[in-house]
């Protein structure tokens, strides 16, 4: 071991680094204003050609949306739908996920269960997961449950894939690293090869969670009520029989909304915990 | 031995030493083959070399030769199919902080800021949070990084991951220090300063280095010896004492002696390319 201290690192070292930093500055400061222009843009131009050379009339332009849901929000009718969807979503999302990532992870561990369980993945994998829900439906009917477990289903499956995969392709030097600082198994699978798998880990959860609004609609699209129970989905079927666009396009704003907002939240949460991470992949 | 003797160049001086003075790694006629699409491949074939304590070695190769699944053999993470590996007269078995790993890349924990990295050794040890921190301040300064604690990796240049990476390798308090083309993905000038800065901490530390290269330029500077490894399969083709002299610096690299040695080795590495240099022998890894 030695005491002396070394020349500082040379000026272009220093630049680069700092190159760096001003770079991520850059994005967080930038980027999102001119992501909020681009659709601030769209709806303008749509919301011109309605008003101008105007539109049929089950396309509503975005002031008469924005209308229609203020009123059905104020009636509560859209909360009610929304929050319907959204407790089928988060049932089904949580479930499906967190039996996929950690089912993912420990076949990514361990060889046997990643052999064992690649059978069973591989022959569900292809089927379309809405066709769960007229079989489930014998059972349980066009239930909570019912929607519930397809929503899970289809998230079950970007969860496990992407943590099987993340496990296993961690860097086999960092594990060395790990071994050659003297760290048992379970150190080095907790605060080595788990952290390492959590990008890829997260990618899929992200995929599971854009998934689950396409069930959360899909699942209520068939065999809805016409209570508020329908749900969003469900909600939007009904008013296209019975030509209530306004509502329609008011749920659909909602769903479009709500997807953005959590999509959003999910991102703002994953730069926050990965930090370091997410600099080496140039998105800090 | 497998060492040739070339005047003005002399053979090592590890075989010849008298055996009441143990060497503190003995490597003996090791072997490791790979099975790859039913062939068998010899990566290394009765390599065997003796490295006396406190000593540089250099081992100069072209990619293929082995030289890196060489250094895990060492570092315990890969197994020898074959021979022996003595570490002050016991066999290796595993990994172990008494022979401090450093990779091509800097291989450190991207999730970690620098800090935490180059602490994470003594937590695993046992040390509490606060004196990890403090003994990772401390050799952070000794490779010029201070400032930097609190830097993710990913905000770093190449040369300064390296600098990190060789930071927390220092802290496991190692005998040997294996670097495997450590500065081999740098540029140029970050590579050169490396080299100088290695030889700085390396000339106080007392420390036994074994460092892959494939520059015959950074074995030769480096090395007090320089074992020359040939490919397909990987042996040992020359070992050769570097008689430059300590400390090293920039003036060294003006010496004629580099010149004689670099002319010396390039010839040796030639000779053993032959015709198909680039098929590789499947072992060399980044």
């Amino acid at each position: 071991m030695t005491g002396t201290a070394l020349h500082q690192p040379q000026a272009v070292e220093h630049r680069q680094a700092r190159q760096g930093v001003a770079a991520s500055e850059w994005m967080l400061e930038r980027r999102w204003p001119v992501a909020l222009a681009g659709a601030v843009t769209l709806l303008a131009l749509w919301q011109l050609y309605g008003s101008t050379v105007g539109l049929p009339e089950y396309i509503l332009t975005p002031v008469e949306i924005a209308r229609s849901a203020a009123e059905l929000t104020a009636s509560g009718r859209l909360v009610e739908l929304a929050s319907a969807s959204l407790r089928r979503l988060v049932f089904g999302f949580t479930i499906g996920t967190a039996t996929g990532v950690l089912l993912g992870l420990l076949s990514g561990v361990s060889r046997k269960l990643g052999d064992l369980l690649d059978g069973p993945v591989s022959l569900t994998y292809p089927i379309p997961k809405i066709t769960f829900l007229p079989i489930i439906a014998i059972w349980l009917g066009f239930s909570d449950p019912a929607r519930i477990i397809v929503i899970a289903a289809a998230c079950f499956f970007p969860a496990y894939l992407n943590a099987h995969a993340a496990t296993r392709s961690v860097d086999q030097s960092l594990v060395w690293v790990a071994m050659n600082a003297g760290a048992g198994k379970l150190r080095t699978l907790m605060q080595v090869v788990l952290p390492a798998a959590l990008p890829r880990t997260v990618a899929g959860i992200r995929q599971a969670l854009a998934l689950a609004f396409i069930f959360m609609f899909a699942t209520e699209a068939i065999g809805s009520g016409t209570g508020t129970d329908a749900g969003l989905g469900g909600e939007m079927f009904a008013a296209r029989t019975t030509g209530e666009y306004e509502v329609l396009w008011a749920a659909l704003a909602t769903v479009a909304l709500l997807g953005g907002t959590v999509d959003a939240t999910f991102r703002w949460l994953v730069g926050k915990l990965m930090i370091g991470q997410e600099l080496e992949a140039g998105r800090g | 031995m497998s060492g040739n003797i070339h005047a003005p160049l002399t053979s090592g001086t590890a075989t010849m030493d008298p055996p009441a003075d143990q060497p503190q790694l003995r490597v003996a006629s090791l072997g490791k083959t790979f099975s790859r699409n039913r062939k068998t491949v010899h990566a290394l074939q009765d390599v065997s070399f003796d490295v006396p304590r406190g000593q540089f070695l250099s081992i100069l190769g072209p990619s293929g030769c082995g030289k890196s699944t060489l250094l895990h053999i060492i570092g315990g993470f890969e197994q020898a199919s074959s021979g022996s590996l003595l570490l002050d007269g016991r066999p290796v078995a595993g990994p172990g902080r008494d022979r401090g790993m450093m990779f091509q890349q800097a291989t450190l924990f991207p999730w970690k800021t620098i800090e935490s990295n180059v602490a994470w050794p003594f937590i695993v040890d046992g040390h509490k949070r606060g004196e990890a921190r403090e003994r990772a301040h401390e050799l952070l300064a000794t490779v010029g990084l201070s400032g930097f604690e609190r830097s993710y990796p990913a905000e770093l240049s190449g040369g300064m991951r390296q600098r990190a990476a060789l930071a927390r390798t220092l802290g496991l308090s190692p005998d040997i220090l294996l670097m495997d083309e450590p500065f081999g993905a740098l540029d140029a000038q970050t590579r050169e300063l490396m080299q100088e800065e290695l030889t700085r901490i390396w000339e106080h530390s007392g420390l036994t280095v074994i460092f892959i290269t494939h520059d015959i330029d950074e074995a030769v500077f480096l090395g007090d010896r320089v074992l020359v490894m040939g490919a397909r399969p990987g042996r040992i083709i020359a070992d050769v004492d570097v008689e430059l002299g300590r400390p090293r610096g920039t003036t060294t690299k003006k010496d004629p002696q580099m010149a004689e040695y670099h002319s010396h080795f390039w010839e040796l590495i030639r000779q053993e390319a032959g015709p198909q240099a680039d098929r590789n022998g499947g072992s060399d890894r980044s």
